[in-house]
């Protein structure tokens, strides 16, 4: 095990419900310097474990045979070994422990882009001191300070740790001889090229070089003139007034420094080079260019936790690009609600104006895009009955709706495939109803051509309600050489205008079931978001069992058990995985503000 | 070699005073002709004898999880339908772990090499397997046929050498190149007209679905010269034309000298010459492999530790004989990072092999990959906690103190070749182990089991146990 580990582990091993306390524990971001790139701050260490230790699906995670073999490998036993020698040691137990050892919360200070001059640094938040140069030197330099609540524990912690570093020499885990060297008469640490650690009074020190040890140990004294740290910089200070409050976690990144470099430069660049970048990140990558900084937070809710980014631009001043995956009035939806058919594994809902993109082209994208835009339409649309590929673009509606469900009903082939497939389907909106007779006119046309090459269609229609459906059946007894594993068999394509929406399904009972889901989502409210993207464990995992082979394949391969073994294995892998809930991603812009939220939704 | 004299070389060897039936010969065999051996095995050897023990060997006998077959079957179904081209190189793993016929597993490998297609340009799975079962098939047969099913049959050799490019008019000369060079007659016994010809009879071989086919319209079928022979040949008539020529015999009977007997040294053409005279008229892998197993050269010096160890070697090696089961994965992982990734040979050429394999990365790894196996720990059934493989091992075979666990681990490893300076060396570290202030928050069954896991460690790591 490292040295690196086991004091960070041993740091986070040890805090509670601390003794009545008299004033509250100095901030450790104040030993951070000025100069850091990002912070990360845990408020409160103990909690942020407990949130999740103390979660059932982390005990049942425990319990899952694999888990528990990685848990009995050696360097894990030795890593349990050392926290229970700690536990003997302090007299306490380890949340205890942590309590007092770092109960005053944790920060970590990181330089991710070292530059050659600390002049060369615009940031209006950051006063770069001489000191900045030296923080800067060496490999991601970083610094953690740990804000413990009982000095005296914290001496004894760092004997014991001191003691068990010394000891550990002889032995393949230790990395060498800790040197010992005294800087403004207090004694550091060196474990190792990467890892320097010293005490101050309650706090630990942790840092990845000399010198970035030497600038927390700069700003640990009472001096007026002691150098700048985080505890009063502005950013930081903006970041938790974005974030909503009472996190688990929160991170401060400066990103002006990440711009600088070459490829940010493309990356950024309006209009870019990269025609792929701008059609599916634009929006994003807009708000990257604008901000001046990025703010991250971790929270326990009700229900499960909450991960938030968020940025403090927004729509106001979007750069052109943006008309892509944003509304031009506000007050417009940016999505239409999630499609959760029965057995819904994925479900993804984003705003994404292909119209916008060929009307306005010339704004959005680079005079050799536009060409070969341009170019490739003519092509396709020689091959279009009808219309053109921009009249289709034209005529779509800016909303998408992706779902992918387990396979639909009974199968629908007498004729097996080898692998099981699931279904899917596309939704669009449609700014004009031509749009459903060009695509219905596109894909019959398109049916008759493929016909030739997979062994036969059958065309089939049918109504549903108001709705005329209609699809394609592969024919079972036609040859198609490419398909050996019949993975054709596993799909029926079908298709349907619904209202202003057109499905592309690739099962039949999900077109329908979609037809009926869109009709009843008529009188949902709007949603602002501009994508939602939602996974669902238990179809997931039900997901699995069309793949059984292939699990259990991976069980004996990967853990050398007998298939018996292996099949015990994945069954409870699936019985844990169905009890996950819900991961929900979306991305949100308001005037001034922008936000990414990942949320886990756990399964009550 | 010139002092070797053919005649007795290839002759069976026969135990006698002055030479005798030793460990060290049991487990040279069981290092060439199977992946090691465990400690019941080396006994068993001892008390069979040198030819009884090598008909055992070509015979093979029951897998020890009799399931194991059928269970290997069942997982190439699923990568093969999957095409997860991830699980290929640990199922292989998988089955050189749990076979009960490792000489033909051992051969398997051989000829992998020999016809050595990568599956980082065949790209499927299914492919991959298919040509692992006609090596496997034949890998102690007969090579007619392995060379006839490799040459128009095997969709992986297909694409691996563009044959499934080559048309009519538009010929590709890369499998014809190569089956003279690398997979039949070896260089300098054709010309490149030769070549030429022989790339037309291999025209119009294509692949329909999960196998190979021949398509008359693509085929070039006009007549061809190959080595002075003409006709309107077809794939097939150009492996028997390789086959009437003496050179292949010699070629491939070198090739496996090499591999069974000495890497370093190149033996004559008198010593190759009676078995590429037997081997020319059948053809029969078994009879070419049992003569030299057999042989009073095998068992000689000569062929003693005269080669280094391929990482499969090492790394199933340790295994057995650890006897202690280890995830395919993490095999496969180990010998990817040693430079034998299964079913990714290099090149058409194979691996280079001999010295090639060791240098200070490498050995690094082994080093490492040696400690990962000492530290893997298995909780045997009726048992509340786990231990290390090293540390059941000692127990099973009842090492009672520190000198009968060194003398059980050089004897297991390596059938007491080590010097006495070793031994002693080896005795002293575990006595000061024994001795040593172990960390305070270090469990006394860790301080138990450290010195153990250490020992079996460094004879791992011992430059005797990188020679096969």
């Amino acid at each position: 095990m490292l040295p690196l580990v086991r004091v960070l582990a041993t740091a986070c091993a040890l805090l509670v419900v601390a003794a009545p306390i008299r004033s509250a524990p100095p901030d450790p971001l104040r030993l951070i310097p000025r100069e850091a790139d990002a912070v990360i701050k845990i408020e409160h260490p103990r909690r942020l474990i407990e949130s999740f230790t103390k979660l059932d699906a982390y005990q049942q995670f425990r319990q899952l045979d694999f888990v528990r073999g990685y848990l009995d490998t050696q360097p894990v036993r030795n890593f349990f070994e050392l926290i229970a020698y700690y536990e003997r040691e302090l007299g306490a137990p380890w949340p205890e422990l942590l309590d007092k050892l770092a109960g005053g919360g944790m920060a970590l200070g990181i330089n991710y882009a070292p530059t050659n001059s600390p002049k060369e640094r615009k940031s209006p938040d950051l006063k770069v001191t001489d000191a900045a140069a030296s923080y800067r030197g060496g490999r991601l330099p970083a610094l953690l300070a740990v804000q413990g609540t009982d000095e005296a524990l914290t001496t004894r912690f760092v004997e014991k740790a001191l003691t068990v570093l010394d000891q550990e020499q002889p032995f393949p885990e230790s990395k060498g001889k800790p040197a010992r060297v005294q800087y403004k008469g207090m004694e550091t640490v060196r474990v190792a090229p990467q890892f320097h650690f010293a005490r101050a009074g309650s706090t630990l020190l942790i840092a990845t070089s000399d010198e970035a040890l030497r600038a927390g140990i700069d700003r640990c004294g009472t001096d007026a003139d002691k150098p700048a740290s985080m505890a009063d910089a502005e950013g930081p200070k903006r970041a938790q007034e974005l974030l909503p409050p009472d996190p688990l976690l929160w991170a401060w990144v400066n990103i002006e420094p990440a711009k600088k470099g070459i490829m940010a430069k493309d990356l950024f660049a309006q209009p870019r080079d990269n025609f792929i970048l701008t059609f599916a990140f634009a929006g994003i990558l807009d708000v990257g260019r604008r901000s001046p900084f990025v703010a991250a937070g971790l929270y326990q809710q009700d229900d499960g936790f909450l991960f938030t980014v968020r940025t403090p631009v927004g729509r106001e001043g979007h750069g052109g690009d943006a008309v892509l995956h944003l509304p031009e009035n506000p007050k417009s939806p940016g999505t239409l609600p999630l499609l959760e058919p029965k057995g819904v594994i994925y479900s993804h809902s984003f705003y994404q104006d292909l119209g916008a993109l060929w009307e306005q082209r010339t704004k959005i994208l680079n005079e050799r895009s536009v060409k070969d835009f341009e170019e490739n339409e003519k092509n396709v649309s020689r091959v279009l009955p009808g219309t053109s590929l921009g009249n289709l673009f034209k005529q779509s509606g800016p909303h998408w709706r992706i779902v992918a469900t387990n396979p639909k009903g009974a199968p629908a082939y007498k004729v097996e495939p080898a692998v099981r497939g699931g279904a899917f389907a596309v939704v669009v909106s449609m700014r004009d109803p031509a749009f459903a007779r060009s695509t219905e006119a596109l894909i019959r046309g398109g049916a008759l051509i493929a016909g030739f090459q997979v062994g036969g269609l059958k065309l089939f229609e049918e109504q549903v309600g108001d709705v005329k459906m209609f699809g394609y059946r592969f024919n079972e007894d036609g040859k198609f050489a490419i398909d050996t594993e019949n993975v054709r068999f596993n799909y029926v394509p079908s298709f349907a205008a619904v209202d202003d929406q057109y499905v592309f399904a690739s099962h039949r009972e999900l077109c329908k079931e979609l037809i009926d889901e869109i009709h009843k989502q008529k009188s949902a409210p709007p949603q602002s978001q501009n994508m939602r993207l939602r996974l669902y464990a238990k179809a997931a995992a039900a997901s699995f069992n069309l793949v059984p082979d292939q699990l259990i394949t991976q069980t004996i391969l990967g853990q050398g058990v007998s298939e018996t073994d292996a099949r015990k294995q994945t069954d409870a892998l699936v019985k844990y995985l169905e009890r996950l809930g819900t991961v929900t991603l979306e991305t949100d812009y308001t005037d001034k503000t922008f936000r990414f939220d990942a949320r886990w939704q756990l399964q009550k | 070699m010139a002092t070797i004299d053919p005649r007795r070389a290839w002759e069976p060897y026969e135990p006698g005073d002055s030479n005798p039936w030793t460990l060290q010969k049991v487990g040279h065999l069981y290092r060439r002709a199977a992946f090691g051996a465990r400690w019941d095995e080396l006994q068993g050897g001892l008390a069979l004898g040198p030819q009884k023990l090598v008909d055992n060997l070509l015979k093979g006998g029951e897998a020890p999880d009799p399931a194991s077959e059928e269970r290997a079957r069942y997982m190439a179904e699923s990568i093969r339908k999957s095409n997860n081209i991830l699980q290929l190189a640990p199922w292989w793993v998988y089955r050189l772990l749990n076979t009960g016929h490792p000489l033909r597993e051992k051969l398997t490998l051989f000829w992998h090499n020999h016809f050595a297609t990568s599956n980082a340009k065949v790209l499927n799975a299914g492919h991959m397997l298919g040509q692992y079962d006609l090596l496997y098939k034949h890998a102690l047969g007969n090579f007619r046929p392995m060379l006839e099913g490799i040459s128009e049959d095997d969709p992986a050799m297909l694409i691996w050498l563009d044959t499934v490019e080559s048309k009519k008019g538009k010929p590709n000369e890369n499998y014809a190149r190569e089956l003279m060079e690398l997979f039949s007659l070896g260089v300098g016994n054709y010309t490149e007209k030769d070549i030429r010809e022989a790339a037309k009879a291999f025209t119009g071989y294509e692949i329909v679905g999960r196998k190979a086919h021949f398509n008359a319209a693509q085929h070039d079928d006009g007549d061809k010269t190959v080595l002075g022979q003409t006709g309107r040949w077809k794939g097939k008539d150009i492996i028997r034309i390789m086959l009437e020529q003496k050179a292949s015999s010699r070629f491939i009977a070198r090739k496996l000298y090499r591999y069974l007997i000495n890497e370093t040294a190149e033996p004559s053409p008198e010593l190759i010459e009676p078995l590429a005279e037997r081997f020319g008229k059948d053809y029969d892998i078994a009879g070419l492999v049992g003569t030299m197993l057999r042989s009073n050269l095998f068992f000689s010096e000569h062929a003693y530790r005269g080669r280094v160890k391929a990482p499969v070697d090492f790394a199933l090696g340790v295994v057995r004989a650890l006897e202690g089961p280890v995830a395919p994965v993490v095999i496969d992982g180990a010998l990817e990072n040693l430079g034998q990734h299964l079913f990714h040979p290099p090149s058409v050429k194979g691996w280079d092999g001999g010295q090639t394999w060791l240098n200070g990365q490498t050995l690094l790894f082994r080093q490492n990959f040696a400690l990962t196996l000492c530290q893997t720990r298995r909780r045997p059934p009726g048992e509340d906690d786990s231990s290390p493989l090293p540390v059941l091992l000692a127990k099973r075979h009842a090492k009672k103190d520190d000198r009968e666990l060194i003398d059980f681990f050089l004897a297991l490893f390596l059938q007491d070749d080590a010097a006495d300076e070793t031994r002693r060396r080896l005795a002293d570290y575990l006595a000061e182990a024994r001795r040593a202030r172990y960390p305070v928050y270090w469990s006394e069954r860790r301080a138990t089991e450290h010195p153990i896991i250490s020992a079996c460690h460094l004879v791992l790591t011992l430059p005797e146990f990188q020679l096969d």
